[in-house]
């Protein structure tokens, strides 16, 4: 027994002298000067004196998940007694409102929107909708009202969101303004500006090409773009022999034009900030002596060299633009009003009852026996109508392009003249651009059909867009 | 004796150890105050009357602003406007904590009550498509309320009435009921309900409830489609159903059951549901009703 004893106060002796040696040998180096709690308390200290720092507010541009999509832009003005007040870009209702913010601790040093107002409009699902499972269900933009305190450039603040890590970015900038209230709201009138600039234009004798093009070194680059306003999000489709390139960023308004993100990298050179130029109705972004533009072109972006093949492997398929269908931007409005024209003509001749309600075009490329053929829906506002024929030869694809040679009327002479713009716009001696366009749509109607455009190459702002009903 | 002495020797040693222990780290700096920050945060007009209302009396804490904890945070949901806090706090002191309190005993809220209520503004759509989340009970110390940006403080709503039953979230009957519907939960966790409850009619819960409408659920003898989900949301339901109308409205909802044996189920469960509030609470339920239903006509 006594031998037990003597081995546990051996064991106790040796376990204290571990203790204390364990105390002795603390690496006791200072790695901060302060406490964890008190650097928080800083951190929290520096974002708030921030925020406050600037009387007039910030700017802030939020891009809520430049994958799916755009930004947009706040102006804040923040209160030291927990209140925020408010104007953004987002939609229509850009009514300056209050409401509470707080600057805390959370996964790490956050800036947090504790009431609804503007910036949360990023996180209300109804702002996007999808049916699915044949219900309406928000998806809205995925944002947060949540920020994580990342960097401080100069009074640039930067914040993240964690759970978009990668996707999202709001920057807040010092406004400058001189009277918040008056000018918040000027510059939010500025940015909605944007929104018809950018949209396809409602002009009847505007171009309606969406393109983006980017010129540098290596010659001219042509994207196919194209822009959902609801989600702000665009994507850019570019076309060679070898492959599709598919580019997609996020949009948000500026004063002078749109920025993106992610930022467009093409040819060695990013581009970001793009001003809008009025006299062209297009964004440019220069840079390194490079540029790329937003444009609206009576041109496509590109041709895909199979398409013109497709149209003689169709043969004599009938090409129907009716105007009963519907309308698609890819018909120019200077199609329309060259239509308008042969109805002012043929109403002249037969009567004020009748007007053109559309043509079929087919097209043959082995008989000259008019085969190949245009033929005019007429139609009279008391019922009823008449087709009238016009004969072209055979068609013929050459260098890409479509050419028809008129022969003349089939029946209905007296009608020509009233015609005739239609003719030439078809019989075009530099020929006709055709583009395939996939299964048919228009603003009231979708068939699976095959649909096309056809382009005037002389008069390019001459487009019409129809389908084959064969 | 040896044996204590041992014991002594023991103690001994271990006196001189914890001696050691506790004079081996003297050089350590003496315990300061704390440097966490426990000031009182900014509190507006809001603030104080939630806690006036709420914490004081009830140790019920209404939080409004945002924390993404509160909620899922795989949902994209957001705070509501501040405006609309107060009216919805002052419907749950009128319709749910005074005509409980007023049978119950003043402090029945107090001692059986959800700590936390979370308001959020928008709703919660499921990722599935077809249904949405209107509020959550989280072990009974917890009720989520969405969607209360939306509400019309001024539409009372019944689905019986209406051609689309959804209609009801956007009038004040719609997180009434879930508030109801919830706090049938918490009474359930204190007093479990009678398990006769379970087999009125039991073969007809689905887990596929959302695919029937509250009219085909009737005929089958549940209150509404969820009713039809389990036993234990059937008793909620039931009880969220009954206070939020009149006498009369109920009898003419269940009168105008056509199947006679759903009838028969309905009023069985019923007469369960007054039974287990007057044994386990001593609260006349038909005299409850008769308060919360003035109080939301007094909304």
């Amino acid at each position: 027994m006594k031998r037990i004893l003597k081995n546990k106060f051996l064991i106790l002796l040796a376990l204290s002298g571990v203790l204390m040696s364990s105390c002795s040998e603390d690496n006791t180096e200072t790695i901060f000067d302060q406490t964890p709690t008190e650097r928080v308390n800083a951190k929290v200290s520096e974002l708030r004196e921030l925020l406050l720092s600037q009387p007039n507010g910030y700017k802030a541009v939020y891009f809520t998940k430049n994958d799916e999509r755009g930004g947009f832009t706040t102006f804040m003005q923040f209160n030291a007694d927990g209140t925020v007040r408010q104007t953004s870009d987002f939609d229509d209702d850009s009514a300056l409102a209050n409401s509470s913010y707080e600057v805390r601790l959370g996964t790490t040093i956050e800036l947090v929107f504790t009431t609804r107002n503007h910036i949360t409009k990023g996180t209300d699902p109804t702002a996007v909708t999808e049916v699915i499972n044949g219900f309406p269900t928000g998806l809205g933009f995925f944002g947060t009202s949540v920020f994580q305190y990342f960097s401080n450039d100069n009074g640039t603040i930067t914040f993240r969101d964690n759970r978009n890590s990668e996707t999202a970015l709001m920057v807040l900038t010092p406004t400058n303004f001189s009277d918040f209230d008056t000018d918040s709201l000027e510059a939010v009138n500025a940015l909605r500006g944007q929104i018809e600039n950018i949209s396809v234009p409602s002009g009847v004798l505007t171009p309606t090409n969406h393109v983006l093009e980017i010129k540098n070194d290596n010659g001219v680059e042509r994207y196919q773009f194209s822009y959902n306003g609801t989600r702000r999000f665009s994507n850019a489709i570019g076309f060679s022999e070898v492959e599709i390139v598919e580019l997609s960023f996020g949009i948000a308004y500026t004063e002078e034009g749109i920025t993106i993100s992610p930022a467009l990298e093409v040819g060695g050179e990013s581009y970001i900030d793009f001003l809008y130029d009025e006299a062209t109705n297009s964004f440019i972004s220069e840079v390194n002596g490079t540029s790329a533009t937003i444009l609206y072109d009576s041109a496509p972006a590109f041709i895909n060299p199979n398409d013109i093949a497709e149209l003689e492997e169709l043969g004599p398929t009938g090409f129907l633009f009716r105007r009963s269908l519907g309308a698609n931007p890819l018909t120019s409005g200077n199609h329309d009003a060259l239509l308008n024209q042969v109805t002012v003509g043929v109403q002249a001749i037969i009567g004020a009852e009748w007007s053109v309600g559309g043509y079929q075009l087919i097209t043959d490329f082995e008989s000259d026996d008019c085969a190949t053929v245009l033929v005019l829906e007429l139609s009279n506002i008391n019922g009823g109508g008449a087709n009238v024929s016009y004969c072209f030869d055979r068609a013929v694809i050459a260098d890409g392009n479509l050419f028809l040679n008129y022969q003349g009327p089939d029946g209905f002479e007296f009608l020509e003249p009233a015609v005739l713009p239609l003719i030439n716009f078809l019989a075009d001696p530099n020929g006709l651009e055709f583009t395939r366009q996939g299964s048919f749509t228009s603003d009231t109607r979708n068939f699976s059909n095959l649909s096309g455009t056809f382009r005037n190459l002389s008069e390019p702002s001459i487009r019409v867009y129809g389908l084959f009903f064969g | 004796m040896k044996k204590i002495y041992q014991k002594l020797s023991g103690i001994r040693v271990l006196l001189v150890v914890t001696v050691l222990m506790v004079t081996a780290c003297e050089n350590e700096p003496a315990l300061e105050a704390s440097q966490i920050d426990t000031s009182t945060p900014i509190l507006n007009d809001l603030d104080n009357w939630l806690r006036g209302t709420f914490v004081s009396p009830f140790n019920i804490e209404i939080k409004y602003k945002w924390n993404i904890n509160n909620t899922d945070v795989e949902r994209f949901l957001h705070p509501p406007f501040e405006r609309n806090v107060r009216p919805l706090a002052e419907i749950l002191e009128s319709v749910w904590i005074k005509p409980y309190n007023q049978l119950g005993g003043e402090d029945f809220i107090k001692t059986i009550a959800p700590r936390e209520f979370i308001f959020t503004g928008g709703f919660n759509f499921n990722p599935g498509g077809n249904t949405i989340t209107l509020g959550i009970a989280e072990q009974g110390a917890r009720i989520t309320l969405f969607n209360i940006d939306l509400l019309d403080f001024s539409s009372i709503l019944y689905e019986e009435d209406i051609a689309n039953d959804f209609d009801v979230q956007f009038a004040v009957t719609g997180p009434i009921s879930t508030i109801h519907h919830e706090y049938g939960h918490i009474l359930n966790q204190i007093k479990p309900y009678d398990p006769i409850f379970d087999i009125v009619n039991p073969n007809d819960y689905t887990s596929s409830w959302a695919d029937r409408t509250n009219e085909e659920a009737r005929e089958l003898g549940y209150i509404s489609a969820y009713a039809s989900s389990q036993p234990s949301e059937d008793f909620v339901e039931m009880i969220a159903y009954m206070l939020i109308r009149s006498s009369a409205k109920w009898d003419a909802l269940v009168d105008g059951i056509a199947s006679a044996e759903a009838r028969q189920s309905i009023r069985r469960k019923e007469q369960l549901i007054v039974e287990y509030y007057q044994e386990n609470f001593n609260i006349n339920f038909y005299e409850l009703r008769e308060l919360t239903y003035q109080a939301l006509l007094e909304i």
